[in-house]
């Protein structure tokens, strides 16, 4: 039986940083789909039921990246949601990790810190999967 | 061909220049830091160029395709705000004597 893909949403206000990830997360067969605001990513969540969501926090317009995570936290759970930002500030750290998120991470990031990191969270998601 | 996968090969970075770990040294002994307010605008803007032009090559390399026109001309787009970028800093922080 084929094995069902990993469900990504990329969530990022700059609409060549989706295409881009998109690009990559494809080429290693994740089902990908992406938005470029917080209440754009919750609507395409409520269809898609990610498995992951790399979400941006500085979102530049309506909810930021911490609101997306709070929202979509009540509605799906067993999400696993990867933080991305510029901003190493450790307050937006700590409030990410108090709302749930599996990891936060800090641009510039390279494509295979970016694949490890999913790969990783995509990993114990397939563990839990399979008992 | 195979895909040439660029973050396998050693990347070295530009020359240091001949003082530059005395200057790193002045800069610990010293104590001499960057205001967090410019700091705020180096990580904004930097880092999310390099984020993007990691990501056009990535794919492309990855995806074992060639690098289109288009992506090129946006790899130099955001190298060119880069450079920009450091500009405006300059003008903005530099010392009244230069």
């Amino acid at each position: 039986m084929p094995r069902k893909k990993m469900k990504l949403l990329i969530v990022d206000d700059e609409k060549d940083i989706c295409s881009f990830v998109k690009m990559l997360f494809r080429q290693k067969g994740f089902l990908v789909r992406s938005a470029i605001s917080g209440s754009q990513a919750i609507s395409v969540a409520k269809k898609l039921r990610p498995d992951i969501v790399l979400l941006d926090i500085h979102l530049k317009r309506g909810l930021t990246g911490l609101d997306v995570l709070s929202k979509m936290k009540e509605t799906l759970p067993l999400c696993r949601y990867i933080m991305v930002t510029w901003d190493k500030a450790q307050e937006k750290m700590r409030q990410a990790k108090k709302l749930g998120a599996a990891a936060y991470l800090t641009k510039p990031l390279t494509t295979s810190q970016l694949f490890k990191v999913v790969n990783r969270v995509a990993r114990g998601i397939g563990r839990k999967r399979g008992r | 061909m195979p895909a040439v996968s660029a973050e396998r090969e050693v990347v070295k970075m530009a020359n240091p220049l001949p003082n530059e770990q005395e200057i790193y040294e002045k800069i610990k002994k010293e104590n001499i830091t960057i205001h967090p307010l410019v700091w705020q605008l180096i990580e904004h803007h930097i880092n999310n160029d390099l984020y993007m032009i990691n990501l056009i090559i990535g794919s492309t390399v990855l995806g074992g395709e060639v690098l289109s026109e288009e992506n090129a001309r946006k790899v130099i787009k955001h190298s060119n705000e880069i450079k920009d970028f450091l500009e405006r800093l300059w003008k903005a922080t530099k010392p009244a004597d230069v």
